[in-house]
């Protein structure tokens, strides 16, 4: 299944909504995307993951790769919306400590910065 | 669904070490493990220790190779469900049968984690003379841990993990301790 996403700016966050399956076909597409704003120095990436049915460790890392590259420059990567199996994913991986993660896109802007 | 958890049903899959194919894969494991009972949330978890699998025989046994074959087969049964992979590349090294400590922000070597985590056994045969025979099984977890709204996995160090060298097909590693009676979901 391919990965659908589109990108909106709600000052001040950009946020990239994506839509399929985040696995090893999709990771290198998503990665490039990412990677791709990152370099652009967003201050604020909101990823909404609420319309994502599946994410493997693939997916985890390219996640995890963005987090790195925006760290470099103080940026800030918030995920928001993740379905139940996608949260379990993240919570079998101890990575809940590790992102920001939120209910909804609202609320990740919403969220004052940590 | 009562007839169906009464008997095994072996279901059967070929495809080709293509990431597409994943999907379509992952789709049957986790309606295999329908049929054996288990809840939604813990059906992706199985599919998702099926697909780490997959993605290790793709990136390592294959070299990234997306034409050669992979057999899947799933036997879900009154008590749970067993998967078999099996692949014709290079054996595992060492190093990709290790699972690498969770929680952190390094970008590879969580499959194994994911894998040992969600299931029970976790058997690694590399006795056959090309590739690896990968055999998976989980146990329906009790009533009072399994809901709809939580999947179920368990502390990997409880998992039964051998590696099969001996061609034979006797054990000549077991890396892993027999897996202790399941805890609730979500342990931390």
């Amino acid at each position: 299944m391919a990965i659908a996403h589109s990108i909106r700016e709600a000052a001040p966050a950009t946020v990239v909504e994506f839509k399929g399956e985040i696995d090893l076909a999709n990771s290198p597409e998503v990665r490039k995307l990412l990677r791709g704003l990152a370099k652009e120095k967003k201050k604020l990436l909101i990823c909404d993951l609420s319309k994502v049915e599946y994410i493997d460790s693939s997916g985890i890392a390219t996640l995890l790769d963005c987090l790195k590259e925006m760290r470099k420059y103080k940026g800030v990567l918030r995920l928001a919306g993740l379905p139940g199996t996608v949260h379990d994913v993240f919570r079998l991986a101890k990575l809940e400590g590790v992102f920001e993660i939120f209910a909804d896109v609202a609320a990740a802007l919403a969220a004052p910065p940590k | 669904m009562t007839s169906a958890r009464t008997r095994a049903m072996p279901i059967e899959l070929s495809v080709t070490s293509d990431p597409r194919q994943m999907t379509v894969v992952r789709a049957v494991v986790a309606k295999a493990s329908g049929l054996a009972g288990f809840t939604e949330r813990d059906q992706a978890m199985v599919a998702l220790a099926v697909d780490e699998v997959c993605t290790n025989i793709i990136k390592y046994s294959y070299r990234n190779d997306p034409t050669r074959p992979i057999r899947v087969r799933c036997v879900p049964g009154p008590s749970g469900i067993e998967i078999v992979i099996r692949d014709f590349g290079e054996k595992p090294r060492e190093a990709t049968l290790t699972p690498k400590r969770p929680g952190t922000t390094r970008l590879g070597g969580r499959g194994m984690h994911f894998l040992l985590s969600i299931m029970d056994k976790v058997v690694f045969d590399v006795s056959p003379t090309k590739g690896t025979i990968s055999r998976l099984a989980k146990a329906l977890p009790a009533p009072s841990a399994a809901t709809e709204e939580s999947a179920t996995w368990h502390n990997p160090d409880t998992t039964t993990f051998i590696v099969r060298r001996a061609k034979d097909g006797k054990a000549d590693a077991q890396v892993r301790p027999p897996a202790k009676p399941r805890r609730a979901a979500h342990p931390q």
